[in-house]
Formats: structure tokens, C-alpha cells, sequence
């Protein structure tokens, strides 16, 4: 293994543990600035019309709520206008985050829509894995949140971590997610910045409006393998 | 799979000039994308500039490759990823076979690697009665149809929607259709459920953050999130040249990548993998590996006058711009990586004399270098790859491809460099033309090499007097007045 | 640099063996300008057929040769931009380890133009006083555009040509196909690329296709007279001498 590293050395002449790593990780003062960037009033009205343009070039459906109440009605009349797209079951599969408790949607929905919550525990055994895998496959509407929401793409970072699984967002045909306006920031490039202040879990995901494929004729087709209706709520803090 | 050889470039080519059906379905590609990225290169903040301050990121990663790599596979180790550092293309298909066998692996989904097509991993599992599927639409479309695919990313480009709802009807049952949203849901359906079952993953990678520990994938269809999350184990392959030091090298490698490859100004799915699931996570896999391939990378490492090529990140940029592509789709070109940068990056790592044709059957344009998202000088490797082939070379291992064609360019030579000889055998010329075909006055057909030319165009004939014997008479006249 | 009085005229191989005419025409336009020519009897080419098939020990030959032939000269102008993005680009990459050659190299290399960059950005002079009646279309052949960076002055002098009007073409900067012996060695490839160019032509109803380069604009020739189509081609230089 180390043999291919020493081939590396030797094809660019150069010694290990020469001091060059320092340069090679070395970040821009700007770059580290711009995760703690505060942004003015006027920045921030920009914010809301490039993601209202960026949504509407995405096909992401753009819900402004008011507050959680109003986004969990809201959430609550969406699941109830969809059929899911593969059987007749209609389930929901949720993150297992305060924001999503607070929407409600358990209550709103009982009775017409189970709606089911990613586990917590320290460690599942495969027969609960397999049953959790089984639930959300049986799912057509996967709810999460987000940790930021960036304004100049409308895009969405989602950290893995527990109560916070990736097939959520991926493999039920809907992904609803929803957002405090106050995760707003500016940029991929902001996001970057915020990333690299802290540490991070193995899995990330920016995601950016429905799958979408133009793999055919190069025609622009939405639901390709992963949720081919996306909806973002932004909610007023 | 399609026997890919990249000595039947010539004879590929002149059959794919012919084909209205590619040219239809790739100029799409190039109306589409094709140039527009340029533009797009200029809305980011570095501005014109964003290319040569993507290729200075690049350049610091390559020329500090060891640092990188270390770091990364450092960083991944310690988040419970396996890491295996495979020499040779046999080398990295062994180790895939062993974690299939490890984990009696069945079905293994694919998501989009042209490094696995270099490697020809497909071939080598399915040999090993594994069942294999591409999941990218584009690439599953190849699959089916038994073919290689023919674009870096779009693999499917080459065919009509006609093609594809003949295809589908056929292998999978279905009603032809030849829309293009009914024909992706028959995809979506027939693959979602592979991908639900598979137990094992691979995909490639875009680039990877040796600080942080993540391979980085991006996707619009989702299928490399489903491939990465789904089966028990993961395996990523990556070319060793394809990393990246710090995330702000991924704010400007990642933002001309999709504006390069897809006119966007980010992908769908942007996705960091970096480890197996935690014991706190229901799922995601219970393994992940991965595979950094050199195959040949650091020997062109090795040569500073082709490093440059271990720059690119995989845009297919070049190729949607390149006239010659676009003329003949990349089957011609007998390798997995085709259009300009397979031309200078398949004879460097699969042998230059075997890849002549790849070197040589282009018009030097230079197309490709002005909408490379990281100013890759492909001109000027093709260009010099052409110079290993007049004269051979050792350290490449190329022996002289043409010792008539260096004979006539060495005579040309010593003839041009004196007038007077030049000027004795353009006049024997003159006389020797009148031996050949002409209508209105141009030549229909010449001898020996250069027949070539006339094969569908007439050629120009010497003048009676050239340039120099008439600026003489008109300085004698001039003299005499 | 500073607009000079003498000129040195490099008329490459295939204009002085095969298109003279196309030299007068650019003879014409500078004596217009009031400039003194040279024209030294030992050049002939600069070497690029060589170097784009890889021949780099003959193109330095020739490349010696042209350093020596132009040795003296205050400007050189040549009616083509492959030549001169040979002598400007190309020779500093044949005496990479010469230090000697490469400061000659220098100095060629920033003393020899191509035409149309010649008149506009050195003599500043977009109306050279031509007359030509009719519809053209402009190519931007590829070495010119992407190795000299010229592609607003041939237009800005067609632009002040009595009586003629620019129809631009769909991408008028793709490659025709010549690419030197290319044209010969892959003539499948090299005719596919043609006949693209030539409906492109075609398409804007001009009858008449200008460039700056009679490496693509005799390849263009050459199919358009195989295949007997209406358009007529003409060296830049043609149009600004007023010739019809």
C-alpha cells in the first residue's frame, strides 16, 4: 500500500514530512471568515427572492409558513392530496428532530395517515434494522429538516446522525422538508466554510430540488431514481 | 460487453460520419451544454478567472499528490472506512471480488464509474456470477443494449428517444413509447427495485476531502444515494489524481464540475460518504471501502510534461465541444474515457503506439482547452504525444511510428530551408501537374499520402508564377521605371 | 508597439506556391497605408505542417530558418494566423533548452503579426477604404481566434466595407476540419467537419465565405468546388484591396 505513495514521492521528487502539508491544508482568511459572515438586513431579503427564483427553475415547491402550527396544517393537506406512487399504503416517515414534534402531524393526521419517526437507540439489532428498512420502503412521504438552507442554489445540507437517516429524504417518492428561515445562509461556499469549523458525521447530502435525469436525448426529465416531488417550508422564526 | 480497441479508431470513425441518428442526438448535447459553461464559468465570484484559479487548486493538489493521499486515507481510517490502495486494474478488481465474497454478495448495484470501465469490473463480476447493474439511466441504456458507454457523462447520448423505446420494449417488456418521461419511469421502476435488493454498492467519486474524510459524489438522478446508502457494503473507486486537500478546494472544484458537465450551477445530490453507519444510525452501510486506483496515474504523474492531464475532473467538457467528437461519438475512440481528453489520457496509460490513431486524429482545434473547467492544455499534450510517435521515445516506450512519413518531413524540411531549393522543386511540381486530373482548374485527384485529400475534395494547383517570382518582376518594373 | 514605417512581408508557402494573388491583395492594402515593404527571398514556411504531425526536429529546422530569414526586421506581417501562432506560441516550446534561440524567439515572437490584428491594433485602422458589394459571412479559423485571440478585428474591417454586409454563421469558430495532414490521413473525419461547416454557410444565404487563413479556406474550396456549391471564398485581404 505504502509502495504507491512511495511511487507518488518519487514521481513529483519529493520527501516525505518536508513541511508541505501546512501550505496544503492551508484555508484563505476569507473562506474562514465567511462562516461567521453576518449578514445585513438587505442580504437577507435577496435571500428569500433567489430561492423563490432558484425553487422555480428547480420544479421545487416553495411553501412559506408563517409558523410551525400553519406549516404542520399545511404538511397535513399535502400528505392528505397524494397518492403514493408505489401500492395504496399511505405512510409517512419522519426525522427524530424537535422541529418535525412540533408540526404535529401525528395528530393532525390520525386516523387517515400513520406517520412514523426514525428510532433512537445506541445500537439496532438487524431485525430492527430490516423493520425500519421495511417502513421506509413503505413510505410516500419522507419528512426531515434541514441544518442549513442556502440561499444562491435553494439547496438543502442534510448531516447524518442519529434520528436523522438518509434514505428518509431518498427513498420515499415525496420529500418534504422543513426549515426555520433563521438556517438561511448565504452560499455553498459559506456552507463549506461552516463545515470545516466543526466535525462532522460520515454522511452529507446538499440536496437540490427533485431527481431528475437528462440521460435520454438530453431532455430534462424529473423523478429519475430518488424523490421526484421535493417540497420546501420555510418557516418564519 | 463490446470489445473496445482503440486501433480501429479510422475505420470506427468512418462509419460513425455517416450515422444521422449520433449527430441528431449529440448535437443536443452540444447546443444544450457545450459552450454555454463558459459563460457560466464567469458568474462565480473569481469570474473570468474561475478556470485558472481552478486549475491552480488542482495543480497544488497534484503536485502535493502524497500529502493528499496520506491525509485522506488517514481521516477515513479513523472514521471505521477501509481504505486499499490498488497498483493495477487487476489489483482493484481482486479486491472487489474479495468484499463480494466476504459479504456472498448476489446483485451489485452500480452507480456511474468510468474508472470501473477502465478496470472492467462489470466483466469480472459477472464472471464471478454476480449480478451486475448500472443504475444511471444513461449508463443502464448501454448495459442493456450490450455496449460501452459513449460519453463521460451523458453514456446514453448517442442514441434517439426512438432507440431507447425500441430498446426498453424489447428487453424489458414494456409498451414502446418514445417519451422521454414515460420511458424514465419504466427505468425508475425497474431499477428501484434492484436497488432495494442489491447487497453490495459500487460507484466512483468526484473527488474526496483528505481533511475532512469524504469521498465527494454528485448525481442528479439519485442513483449513487441509493447505491451508497441501500446494500450492506459500499465500495468507491477512485483514481488517486481525483482527491482534493480542504473544502475549500471543493467549493470551486465542485461548482465548475457540474456548470463544466451540466450547465447547473450544482447538482441534485451533492453527497459526502465518508464510513460505515453508526451503531445509532438504522441504516446505511454496514462497510465501506475505498478503492484508490493509480493504473498507470503515477507514471504520468512522473512526466511533468504530461502531469497537466491529472488535473482533469471528469467534465466531459471537452467532448461537447469538440467537433471531431461530435462527428464521430465516442465509440470510435475504443476506450471508456473518448472525445479530446481520452485521446491524451487513454495512450498515456494504455500505451501511445497501441492509441495512434487517438493522437493523431484530431485537428488540433483547441476547443477542448477553452471550455475546460481547469485549463487543461490537451492541444498541447496531443500535440507533443504526436512528437513521441515521429521520433520515439524511451521513457514512454514508443517506438518511431513511420519511418517514410519522418523520411518526407526530413527531406520537406531540408528542401523549405533553402529558397533555392524550394523553389527548384516547386517548379518541378508545376510541370508534373499538368499530369494530373483537373476540372476547372483545381486538381481531382493526387498521388501516394496525399490522396487522402482528394478522396471528396478537389486541391488547389500550384500558380504559374509564385508570390516571390511576382514580387520580383515587380521590383525589376519598379527599377526600371 | 509604435506604428512603423517598414514592413516585412512573410507570405507563407501555400499563398506564395499556390495563392499569390492573395499576397498581392495584402500588398495592395499596406502600400495603402503608406508603408514600405520588404520582402526577403529566402523565406518559405514557418514550420508548422512539422509540428502539428509531431515532426518537432524538422520544424525546428524551418523554425531556425525563419528566425534567420527575419532576423532584421521591425515588424513582420503574414496574411495567416496559423503561421504567426506558429512562430509566436510554437518555436519557444522547439528551444525549450536553448536559452540563445529562445531570446531570438522573443523577439520574433513580438514582432510578427497576423494581418487583420496588424492593421487594427497596430496601425489602428479599421477602414481601409475597400468597396465590395454583397453578403459575406466571416469563419474565425481556429488557430487565429484561440492561439491570437482575433476576432473582433477582421470583423471591425469588414464592418467598414462599402456596400458589403456580415451575416454571421452558426458557430463560425468550429474547427473546418484541415488540421494540416489530418485532412489527408483521416479524410472521413476531415470531410464530416467540412460539410458541417459548409451547410452552416450555407444556412446564412451569403454567397460568399471570408477568412484569414487559406489553410481552411482552401480546404472549404475543396469541397465546394467538388461538389459544385454556390459559394465563393475569399482571403480577407482580397476583400480590403477592393477587389471583386
Amino acid at each position: 500500500m505504502s509502495q504507491i505513495i512511495e511511487r507518488v514521492r518519487q514521481a513529483l521528487g519529493v520527501q516525505a514530512g518536508d513541511g508541505r502539508a501546512r501550505q496544503v491544508f492551508a484555508k484563505s482568511r476569507e473562506f474562514l471568515e465567511c462562516a461567521v459572515a453576518q449578514p445585513s438586513a438587505q442580504e437577507r431579503a435577496g435571500w428569500m427572492e433567489s430561492i423563490r427564483r432558484e425553487a422555480l427553475a428547480l420544479k421545487l415547491h416553495l411553501h412559506e409558513s408563517p409558523d410551525l402550527e400553519a406549516c404542520g396544517e399545511a404538511v397535513a393537506a399535502l400528505a392528505r392530496a397524494r397518492d403514493p406512487e408505489w401500492g395504496t399504503l399511505k405512510q409517512i416517515m419522519r426525522w427524530s428532530d424537535p422541529i418535525l414534534d412540533e408540526l404535529g402531524l401525528e395528530h393532525r393526521l390520525a386516523g387517515d395517515i400513520a406517520v412514523r419517526t426514525v428510532p433512537m437507540a445506541d445500537s439496532f439489532s438487524p431485525s430492527e434494522r430490516q423493520e425500519f428498512r421495511r417502513e421506509v420502503i413503505a413510505s410516500y412521504i419522507g419528512v426531515t429538516t434541514a441544518d442549513y438552507l442556502l440561499a444562491d442554489t435553494a439547496s438543502l445540507a442534510l448531516l447524518g446522525g442519529p434520528g436523522r437517516t438518509r434514505t428518509v429524504s431518498l427513498v420515499p417518492s415525496i420529500h418534504i422538508a422543513v426549515v426555520p428561515d433563521s438556517r438561511i445562509i448565504a452560499s455553498y461556499r459559506q456552507l463549506l466554510s461552516l463545515l470545516s469549523a466543526r466535525s462532522l458525521p460520515s454522511h452529507m447530502t446538499v440536496v437540490t430540488g427533485p431527481s431528475k435525469t437528462a440521460d435520454i436525448e438530453a431532455t430534462l426529465v424529473h423523478g429519475a431514481h430518488g424523490p421526484r416531488e421535493m417540497h420546501l417550508f420555510i418557516v418564519a422564526s | 460487453m463490446m470489445e473496445q480497441n482503440p486501433l480501429k479508431y479510422k475505420e470506427l470513425a468512418a462509419k460513425a460520419v455517416q450515422d444521422k441518428q449520433l449527430h441528431k442526438a449529440l448535437g443536443k448535447m452540444r447546443d444544450k451544454v457545450g459552450r454555454n459553461a463558459v459563460k457560466l464559468y464567469k458568474e462565480l465570484p473569481t469570474g473570468a478567472g474561475s478556470r485558472e484559479a481552478a486549475k491552480e487548486v488542482r495543480r497544488k493538489i497534484v503536485d502535493n499528490l502524497d500529502v493528499v493521499l496520506e491525509t485522506l486515507i488517514e481521516s477515513i481510517r479513523a472514521r471505521g472506512g477501509h481504505v486499499h490502495l490498488a497498483e493495477t486494474d487487476a489489483d482493484a478488481v481482486e479486491y472487489c471480488l474479495a468484499v463480494a465474497k466476504r459479504f456472498e454478495v448476489r446483485r451489485v448495484v452500480k452507480g456511474k464509474s468510468m474508472l470501473s470501465e477502465e478496470i472492467r469490473l462489470n466483466d469480472a463480476l459477472e464472471a464471478a456470477g454476480i449480478e451486475t447493474v448500472e443504475t444511471d439511466l444513461g449508463e443502464y441504456i448501454v448495459q442493456l443494449k450490450g455496449e460501452a458507454p459513449s460519453h463521460i457523462i451523458a453514456p446514453a447520448i448517442h442514441y434517439t428517444r426512438e432507440q431507447v423505446g425500441e430498446l426498453f420494449a424489447e428487453k424489458l417488456g414494456v409498451p414502446y413509447t418514445s417519451d422521454p418521461p414515460t420511458l424514465t419511469a419504466m427505468a425508475r421502476k425497474a431499477l428501484r427495485e434492484k436497488m432495494l435488493t442489491a447487497d453490495m454498492g459500487i460507484s466512483g467519486g468526484n473527488t474526496a476531502c483528505a481533511e475532512t474524510g469524504h469521498v465527494t459524489i454528485v448525481s442528479n438522478e439519485g442513483n449513487i444515494r441509493m447505491t451508497s446508502t441501500m446494500p450492506r457494503v459500499h465500495i468507491v473507486l477512485l483514481g488517486i489524481e481525483k482527491v482534493a486537500a480542504t473544502l475549500e478546494d471543493h467549493d470551486i472544484l465542485l461548482r465548475m464540475l457540474t456548470r463544466a458537465a451540466a450547465g447547473q450551477k450544482i447538482s441534485t445530490y451533492v453527497s459526502y460518504v465518508g464510513g460505515p453507519r453508526l451503531d445509532a444510525e438504522p441504516d446505511g452501510p454496514e462497510e465501506f471501502h475505498l478503492v484508490l486506483v493509480d493504473n498507470g496515474r503515477s507514471r504520468i504523474l512522473a512526466d511533468p510534461d504530461f502531469r497537466e492531464v491529472l488535473h482533469c475532473v471528469r467534465c466531459g467538457g471537452c467532448l461537447n465541444v469538440c467537433p471531431v467528437y461530435m462527428s464521430i461519438g465516442g465509440h470510435s475512440y475504443g476506450s471508456p474515457y473518448c472525445g479530446p481528453i481520452g485521446a491524451v489520457f487513454t495512450p498515456l496509460t494504455r500505451g501511445i503506439n497501441t492509441c495512434h490513431h487517438l493522437c493523431q486524429g484530431e485537428t488540433l482545434c483547441g476547443a477542448c482547452k477553452e471550455v475546460c473547467p481547469v485549463d487543461n492544455d490537451l492541444p498541447r499534450m496531443l500535440s507533443l504525444l504526436r512528437s513521441k510517435l515521429a521520433d520515439g521515445d524511451r521513457r514512454w516506450n514508443v517506438k518511431p511510428h513511420s519511418r517514410i512519413e519522418k523520411l518526407i518531413f526530413g527531406a520537406w524540411s531540408v528542401v523549405m530551408s533553402h529558397r533555392g531549393l524550394y523553389d527548384a522543386l516547386t517548379a518541378l511540381a508545376r510541370a508534373g501537374q499538368r499530369l494530373l486530373p483537373r476540372r476547372n482548374g483545381w486538381i481531382r485527384h493526387l498521388p501516394g499520402p496525399l490522396g487522402g485529400w482528394t478522396r471528396g475534395r478537389d486541391f488547389p494547383p500550384l500558380a504559374a508564377k509564385s508570390f516571390a517570382q511576382r514580387w520580383a518582376r515587380r521590383s525589376t518594373a519598379r527599377r526600371g521605371e | 508597439m509604435t506604428r512603423p514605417k517598414r514592413v516585412t512581408l512573410f507570405i507563407q508557402c501555400i499563398v506564395d506556391s499556390s495563392f499569390p494573388e492573395v499576397g498581392e491583395a495584402m500588398v495592395k492594402v499596406l502600400e495603402r497605408q503608406g508603408l514600405v515593404l520588404d520582402y526577403p527571398e529566402g523565406q518559405t514556411c514557418c514550420g508548422q505542417p512539422a509540428f502539428n504531425a509531431g515532426y518537432r526536429v524538422e520544424a525546428a529546422r524551418l523554425a531556425r530558418h525563419y528566425l534567420d530569414v527575419f532576423e532584421d526586421a521591425e515588424a513582420v506581417v503574414c496574411p495567416s494566423g496559423s503561421c504567426v501562432n506558429m512562430v509566436r506560441h510554437h518555436y519557444r516550446e522547439l528551444f525549450a533548452r536553448d536559452a540563445r534561440l529562445l531570446d531570438r524567439v522573443e523577439r520574433a515572437a513580438a514582432k510578427t503579426y497576423e494581418f487583420t490584428e496588424f492593421l487594427v491594433d497596430v496601425l489602428g485602422v479599421t477602414d481601409v477604404g475597400a468597396t465590395w458589394n454583397g453578403e459575406v459571412t466571416y469563419h474565425d479559423s481556429c488557430h487565429l481566434l484561440r492561439g491570437l485571440g482575433v476576432k473582433d478585428q477582421p470583423r471591425a474591417l469588414l464592418s467598414k466595407v462599402r456596400g458589403l454586409r456580415l451575416v454571421e454563421m452558426t458557430r463560425s469558430d468550429e474547427c473546418c476540419g484541415f488540421g494540416g495532414t489530418f485532412s489527408a490521413k483521416y479524410p472521413e473525419i476531415s470531410e464530416a467537419l467540412l460539410e458541417t461547416k459548409l451547410a452552416n454557410i450555407q444556412a446564412t444565404g451569403a454567397g460568399t465565405v471570408v477568412g484569414c487563413d487559406m489553410g481552411c479556406l482552401m480546404h472549404m474550396q475543396g469541397m465546394i468546388r467538388r461538389r459544385e456549391l454556390p459559394i465563393s471564398v475569399r482571403h480577407i485581404a482580397e476583400i480590403l484591396a477592393g477587389e471583386e
